[in-house]
């Protein structure tokens, strides 16, 4: 055989190869956003800090938990996205709309924020990590001439705090290329390559040490996977035409008590029985998001809401929001504030039934899906000398998006 | 061929082993897994709990726009006073869920034959029995149509809470589901095959603290509980089934260590009782034994010989953060099971 002939025959059989492998890969990758599979993008919509507890009552932090599932070294670039809105006659003091009137010198608005804070870090083969958000983890395991049983390390790696305290916000992280900090698809066959970032964030309110009251909420962190196509640029498109990333959902669908609902428990043997009284907030984050400009010219929608009782009755209603919103849910449709919560369509006295579905949908713009991302949290109050009790919940989902939502990454520097 | 080199032949060798292994990969990787996302045809508390301190809140809704029927099938394994086995007692029952209807029961309570609140008969779900003190197990629900059969309408949503008397503390987790694929035969054997309903995982990733470390915010040691139920059920011969896992635990210095666990039926247990009941600190999930604050457990559920039953299990977790508060722990999962596991549902007669 001559060499020319070998060669040729080489080429072929190669290009077989790569032929065979690139059909498996796009023909079984899954596309869809979840909260119980890994992803290469990552979404913690909401992350507090307030270890003053001046606007949530209570000393508050958050525990974030992020996971390499893959075998191999990985790398991340993540946002803290700082929400937290200040006083307009008063830059300094941060507030909420329901704390705006206590909170901000008269005649002042709270107005809300938007700056990111971006950092970076890698994750050895299975590892996991854990931090607050107010202390970061500015010393990683693997570091300072540890390394893990394959020679891996965390060099390079760093998690700043949350920019200041209180803080109200979100993080995100995108897997990305740890040679070259370029965004990548992920490197496990076992799910497809979509990615091998996993986490969970708990929000942690406790009393001070001497009276320890601690109330704790966890959810999953939002994966978006990979749909094995990604061309390594800083623009990443979620969903639609040449998605390079799963596609945020069109409807999310909230399971919930309507606020002011009394939920009564315990009821066995002649016991009396326990009684509390449920409220939900939800936080809603858009898909779309500019790191790269570092404005919020990208986020944003109008929400529209339908909600269905028991009896069948549906109502509806909308709110818009820009960057972050974090709301009750009676605060949907009346003032912020607990005053015209009875007149609400989220209150148990307006619908007559304890529970509710309600289903969530972003309106489309004409060149992008304009998709949002949803968590929940449940709070029941009256139980332990009057205490509230809270769990949060990852929010259903169904349905995809024709169109796409975009992330523009900063600069790689 | 005969006259190839001796390196076309071996590039030959690794292109028949790339298309093997592709081909292979096709069979292994599924596409529609479990979720705790989306809707389902099936529906799956895996922790259901009444007792002198818990109790818990069921919510599920039906998200479509027609009317559904579900039969759904409470199973108690708490451990037999006599033996410590499960008791493995199923009680079945039917409720109807008009369009988005959402609806709530407590567990010690369930719902009445009648409506309580005055409502029309049409839109009371229907009887839900209460269950008594010491339950201990799990909620199944699936679609089914007019004649009593399976149906494959993607409509369900669900929620737990287990809500404590002492201490208030809420443990809320999405219900499994398993979506309906299309392939659906009607029969009253459900195959979690990713043809007829999704599949079971095949491994199942817990980012968990381990046991006693440190809470990062209040300092209070951390401790976790997981409840594991076999997927495969056989509740017309009244069959428990039996699955064994094995445990690959990686701290946050990638170090890594091993244990196992057989679960029949139903496994409610702290994380150290897997590998050491007797003295927890020698448990490989011991912040004692790991050095580290959290861990990356993967489980996976050992395959067997058999065929027709899978071994695939679910998992939920729960953590406790000292003085009595706690919060709810989902897994993520990987790929689906290997072996499609059944659920055989009691035959009509």
């Amino acid at each position: 055989m001559s060499t020319m002939t070998a060669k040729k025959l080489s080429r072929a059989l190669w290009g077989l190869a790569l032929g065979v492998a690139s059909l498996w890969i796009p023909g079984i990758a899954g596309a869809t956003i979840g909260s119980d599979s890994s992803g290469a993008i990552l979404v913690f919509p909401k992350v507090v800090v307030d270890t003053s507890g001046v606007l949530f009552g209570r000393p508050t932090d958050t525990e974030i938990q992020i996971t390499n599932t893959s075998n191999s070294i990985i790398a991340a670039r993540c946002y803290w996205v700082n929400a937290t809105g200040h006083c307009s006659n008063a830059p300094d003091v941060a507030c909420t709309p329901e704390t705006a009137s206590s909170r901000c010198p008269e005649g002042g608005r709270c107005l809300e924020g938007w700056t990111e804070t971006d950092f970076r870090f890698r994750l050895t083969k299975r590892q996991p990590i854990s931090f607050s958000a107010a202390d970061g983890l500015t010393v990683f395991p693997l570091t300072g001439g540890n390394q893990g049983p394959g020679g891996q390390t965390n060099a390079d790696s760093s998690i700043p705090p949350v920019p200041e305290d209180p803080f109200i916000g979100e993080l995100k992280c995108i897997q990305v290329n740890p040679e070259d900090y370029r965004p990548t698809i992920g490197f496990n066959p076992a799910n497809n390559a979509a990615g091998d970032l996993a986490g969970h964030a708990t929000i942690v309110s406790a009393l001070p040490a001497d009276a320890p009251d601690v109330d704790a909420r966890k959810y999953n962190a939002i994966t978006l996977k990979s749909t094995t196509v990604n061309n390594q640029d800083d623009t990443l498109v979620l969903g639609g035409p040449d998605a390079e990333y799963d596609g945020c959902p069109n409807v999310w669908i909230l399971n919930h008590f309507f606020d002011g609902a009394v939920i009564q428990s315990h009821f066995s043997g002649g016991s009396p029985g326990v009684s509390r009284t449920a409220t939900t907030d939800i936080t809603v984050v858009p898909c779309s998001e500019d790191f790269l400009l570092q404005e919020n010219n990208l986020g944003g929608a109008t929400l529209q809401f339908l909600i269905f009782n028991e009896f069948e009755q549906r109502f509806s209603s909308s709110t818009r929001f820009t960057c972050f919103r974090e709301v009750q849910l009676s605060d949907i449709d009346t003032r912020p504030g607990g005053a015209d919560n009875a007149f609400s369509i989220f209150s148990v006295g307006v619908q007559g039934t304890l529970s509710g579905q309600t289903r969530i949908r972003s309106v489309q713009q004409a060149d992008r899906a304009n998709g949002i991302m949803v968590v929940a949290e449940r709070f029941l109050a009256g139980g332990r000398e009057g205490a509230v009790n809270s769990s949060a919940e990852n929010v259903h989902f169904t349905g995809s998006r024709d169109r796409s939502d975009f992330i523009f990454l900063s600069p790689n520097q | 061929m005969l006259s190839a080199t001796p390196k076309i032949r071996a590039q030959s060798t690794v292109v028949f082993c790339v298309a093997a292994l592709a081909c292979l990969s096709l069979g292994a990787v599924t596409q529609a897994e479990i979720s705790t996302d989306q809707p389902g045809a099936i529906v799956w508390f895996p922790k259901v709990v009444h007792d002198a301190n818990r109790d818990t809140i069921i919510q599920l809704t039906n998200t479509t726009g027609v009317r559904i029927s579900l039969l759904c099938l409470y199973v108690n394994a708490a451990p037999n006073p006599n033996t410590g086995e499960p008791l493995w007692q199923v009680v079945d029952f039917q409720i109807s869920l008009t369009r988005q209807q959402p609806t709530v029961w407590v567990a010690s309570t369930g719902l009445g034959p009648r409506p309580s609140d005055g409502r029309p008969e049409d839109l009371h779900p229907g009887l839900v029995p209460p269950l008594a003190q010491g339950f201990l197990g799990e909620l199944r629900c699936v679609v089914i149509d007019e004649g009593e059969v399976p149906s494959s309408k993607n409509a369900l949503t669900g929620e737990a809470t287990v809500i404590d008397r002492a201490g208030g503390s809420l443990r809320k987790y999405p219900a499994f589901t398993l979506r309906s694929m299309g392939g659906n035969n009607r029969d009253t054997v459900l195959a979690l095959d990713d043809r007829e309903y999704s599949a079971c995982p095949r491994i199942l990733l817990l980012n968990h603290y381990y046991d006693q470390a440190p809470d990062p915010v209040t300092g209070s040691p951390v401790s976790t509980t997981v409840t594991f139920v076999p997927c495969s059920a056989d509740f017309d011969r009244a069959v428990p089934t039996t699955t064994s896992l094995a445990f690959d635990t990686f701290n946050e210095f990638e170090q890594r260590l091993s244990a196992s666990l057989q679960v029949t039926c139903f496994a409610d247990l702290p994380l150290t009782w897997v590998d050491s009941r007797p003295d927890p600190t020698r448990s490989v999930f011991h912040f004692a034994m790991q050095g580290t604050i959290v861990g990356q457990t993967r489980i996976r559920p050992v395959p067997t010989r058999s065929v027709g039953v899978g071994t695939g299990v679910i998992l939920i977790a729960e953590e406790s953060l000292g003085n009595g508060q706690s919060t709810a722990l989902k897994p993520h999962f990987i790929g689906g099971a290997l072996q499609g596991d059944v659920i055989v549902l009691p035959s009509s007669f």
